[in-house]
């Protein structure tokens, strides 16, 4: 879709930034508790749509996520906390180390098949987190307050739009496609001539990358973190986004990590028409998926298709 | 300080018996159908609660809170199968790894629901006894709580064994895992045997739930979680798909578990399991026992 | 110098040798078949050229280099492309897409050119996609080139990985089985493209064929196969009368 624009890019993109800009400005007028959900809205997306690259585009089942999410939202806090780091700055250096974990995790798991890989990174997310916990400069087991609020509107959607460009423009390239062919059928692309070693840990890396500038995002609006928020849990929430969005669908990530971010709001109004103390959230998560691998696995927004390059 | 390691081998022994059960499932369920069965930790978090509800509301001894579980998990893990899984028999593994992850939450999250986090106590079927003699003699306190986990699950297991090596069913079994278009042209009745395997189990993972009621005295909707995802390295240590390699497997983590939680940080029990899958599947990730299968070109 | 040569090539699976003592090359321009009953160890001869498996004795040279044990992707870049017995598209991509991979093998902007859309990316792609659509026309399927692979007929898709294999622009071809389960007509169309392969791309061609009818046809060198070994070695009249071939092929295929 973005794609389209061809040699319009920058001039639509100096436009979206001027008009992020001038939301921003007028921000103080929304409503804070839409306004914080748009902001977490925004933050999904950059989550959703960066797992996407590894697990939709590249087919790398990647289930630690959030362990790529803490560590850029723990060294960027580090850094603004301790350092008094400019924002951006800190934001960059946390998708960085986040980047740096995903070669981690990527060049280790290259060997494994779909469901071994999965479990691998789940086993990866789980050890940053209980290395976070034990790791007391950064607040360990009581957690890290005080961050600095430095996340606004402009900061989060600026980032979506870099991300959205960044992953339209790489999925139709050359790059993007060899990363396709990765997830379609491996032994024929290394036929073809594609790396499919480089590949595999590009896509850990921008993924991660993006996951770890969403947590930067994420620990300087909530000005609090916590190893608990970055549990196996969290990086299941991002994948039933990208499930139900579709699997290779950036549009569809998108727009599921949106709707995704404003149901549970919606659903509080259930608990309080209904009277009850009881969290269904997690239950209609858990239905989703499985009623949309059961119906529809392509996902009910988006789909595998897209075309090859600019028009 | 012999004593002090012996008496967490014991430890371990018995934690890795209950791996040991609920791996057995995790290497069944890989071996036939090639899935990792997420929801498995979650079935033995049921059969936990089933005991505790066939003690606490039915007021029943443990011989048939042991068996009630059983057949609850049974006819629970049969169903999952049937309507999550087998429809996706066909489809991409990704497809049915992302259905089992959204079976385990929805039994987590239904649990949560229907009998709140609050952890509960389970009853005391068993009273508790510390054999003395055996502290006297080599300093290590055993108490038949710990003998009854070892004895059930290797009676178990040795079931277990037996059914899979010396009868009919069991030889089904093992062709379908494999090959199992094979098995289905010798006139074997694929679905029968898939649900015969979960069936087994989850009844296996039960009698751990149950086992776990009674020796740690607490249960609680989550408690399937690590259990499930550490029963699930015990597997892929031991070798995924080979059932004396989740046996092998399951006790080698519980004592690691312990040794490594008692003699260098608690606070590292839990990562010790994911180092210990690390680890394994960088440098042989078919496992103790398992064989690796290559990708025909 | 030959441009493949193979020499003394064993391979072996875990005890069982499916390859022994291979040895054999091919000058360039040349179309040789490999032949010989199932199991004979003929997709595994391919496959140690195009380094998916590791000999345990032997040496491959390619070009004058030696590619023994090299990683696939790199083989494909020396100049060494294949296609697969069991056909391996990119099921969900169009066909257009199913080459361009290959096409784009020798122009890779870099990542930043990629990423920032330079107009030097933009004729990158404008000449990637125009060497997809020359290897389309080849086989005759440029007019299904937004179709999705997977949706196409099964001789369509056996061009398609051909199309795809010469849009490397290789010097040596590796065709597995091209012809199976295609019908008289398809099998025509097939030995027409091959005879194209050969004459106009000026193609190395090494080919797997069970269809005797192809093999006789355009091979002007066959070498058969039997339990990893090579029993004979000739013309396709030479070979024709061989009695060691008849004996391997006994009651499982038609000569002539």
């Amino acid at each position: 879709m973005l794609d389209r624009l061809g040699k319009f890019q920058y001039p639509f993109l100096i436009i979206c930034i001027v008009f992020i800009y001038g939301i921003n400005l007028l921000s103080s007028y929304i409503n804070p508790y839409y306004l914080q959900i748009i902001i977490f809205s925004g933050i999904n997306i950059i989550l959703a749509v960066s797992l996407n690259v590894i697990n939709g585009l590249c087919g790398q089942f990647s289930l630690g996520h959030a362990g790529f999410m803490a560590v850029g939202a723990y060294l960027s806090a580090f850094l603004t906390y301790y350092y008094k780091v400019p924002f951006p700055i800190a934001l960059i250096a946390g998708g960085l180390a986040s980047g740096i974990i995903g070669i981690g995790v990527g060049i280790p798991t290259l060997r494994l098949r779909g469901d071994y890989l999965a479990i691998a990174t789940l086993g990866m997310g789980e050890i940053i987190r209980v290395v976070l916990f034990n790791l007391d400069i950064v607040g360990g087991a009581r957690g890290f307050p005080g961050i600095p609020k430095y996340t606004d509107f402009f900061w989060v959607y600026l980032i979506v739009m870099l991300v959205l460009l960044s992953s339209y423009n790489l999925l139709k390239s050359p790059q993007g496609r060899a990363i396709l062919s990765i997830r379609e059928d491996e032994i024929a692309a290394e036929a073809m001539g594609v790396d499919t070693t480089r590949f595999k840990i590009f896509a850990f890396v921008f993924g991660s990358f993006w996951a770890g500038v969403a947590g930067g995002l994420w620990a300087h609006y909530l000005q609090f973190l916590h190893p608990s928020s970055f549990t196996f849990m969290k990086s299941v929430e991002i994948l039933v986004m990208i499930v139900l969005g579709g699997l290779g669908s950036i549009g569809g990530s998108a727009v599921s990590a949106v709707f995704l971010t404003f149901l549970p709001e919606a659903l509080r109004y259930i608990k309080v028409i209904f009277n009850t103390t009881v969290d269904p959230r997690m239950v209609i998560y858990s239905l989703l998926l499985i009623l949309t691998m059961l119906l529809r696995p392509q996902g009910l927004i988006g789909g595998y298709r897209r075309k090859v390059r600019d028009q | 300080m012999i004593s002090e390691i012996l008496q967490q081998l014991i430890n371990g022994i018995a934690l890795g018996s209950i791996y040991a059960l609920i791996a057995l499932g995790y290497t069944m369920v890989y071996g036939i159908l090639k899935l990792i069965n997420f929801a498995h930790g979650d079935v033995y978090m049921v059969g936990a609660f089933a005991g505790y509800f066939a003690v606490t509301s039915f007021h029943w001894g443990i011989m048939p809170a042991f068996l009630f579980a059983m057949v609850v998990c049974a006819i629970l893990g049969v169903s999952i199968e049937r309507f999550a899984y087998r429809p996706l028999r066909m489809a991409p593994r990704i497809a049915a790894l992302t259905t089992a992850i959204g079976v385990s939450f929805l039994l987590e999250n239904l649990g949560v629901i229907i009998w709140s986090p609050t952890p509960r106590a389970f009853p005391q079927v068993l009273p508790l006894k510390i054999y003395e003699g055996i502290y006297q003699r080599f300093g290590v306190i055993v108490n038949n709580r710990q003998l009854v986990i070892l004895s059930v699950s290797i009676g178990l297991m040795i079931l277990l064994q037996f059914i899979v090596n010396r009868t009919k069913i069991g030889m089904a079994m093992r062709a379908v895992s494999f090959d199992r278009e094979t098995a289905w042209m010798m006139g074997v009745n694929i679905d029968y045997v898939i649900s015969f395997t979960f069936a087994i189990g989850s009844m296996l993972a039960a009698a751990g739930g149950v086992l776990v009621g009674i020796y740690f005295n607490r249960i609680d909707p989550l408690m399937g979680v690590m259990p499930g995802v550490k029963a699930f390295v015990a597997a892929v240590l031991g070798g995924i798909g080979s059932i004396p390699g989740a046996m092998a497997g399951g006790f080698i983590l519980g004592i690691a578990e312990i040794l490594v939680s008692a003699f260098i940080a608690s606070t590292y029990r839990d990562a010790i399991a994911f180092a210990i899958l690390i680890i394994i599947l960088l440098v042989k990730p078919s496992g103790i026992f398992g064989t690796l299968t290559r990708e025909k070109v | 110098m030959s441009l493949l040569n193979l020499d003394k090539i064993s391979v072996a699976f875990g005890g069982l040798l499916a390859v022994s003592d291979f040895t054999f090359s091919m000058e360039d321009r040349e179309l040789v078949g490999l032949i010989g009953p199932n199991g004979a160890g003929k997709t595994t001869v391919f496959n140690v050229i195009t380094g998916y498996h590791i000999p345990i004795s032997g040496k491959v040279t390619f070009a004058g280099r030696d590619i023994t044990g090299r990683p696939p992707n790199y083989i494909a870049k020396l100049g060494i492309s294949r296609t697969f017995q069991n056909i391996r598209l990119f099921s969900n991509l169009t066909v257009l897409e199913n080459v361009m991979i290959a096409s784009q093998m020798h122009s890779y902007p870099s990542y930043l050119h990629s990423l920032l859309r330079t107009s030097y990316f933009y004729r990158e792609e404008d000449t990637i996609e125009k060497r997809a659509i020359k290897a389309l026309e080849v086989v005759g399927l440029s007019k299904l080139k937004d179709e999705i692979s997977k949706n196409l007929p099964y001789g369509d898709q056996r061009k398609l990985e051909i199309a795809r294999a010469i849009a490397t622009e290789p010097l040596l071809i590796l065709l597995d089985e091209p012809a199976a389960g295609m019908n008289p007509r398809e099998t025509e169309e097939l030995i027409g493209i091959i005879r194209i392969l050969r004459d106009d791309l000026g193609l190395t061609i090494f080919l797997i064929e069970h269809d005797m009818h192809v093999v006789m046809n355009i091979c002007e060198r066959i070498v058969v196969l039997n339990y990893g070994e090579i029993i004979a070695e000739g013309t396709p009249d030479e070979i024709k009368t061989k009695p060691e071939v008849l004996e391997a092929y006994l009651g499982s295929a038609t000569i002539g």
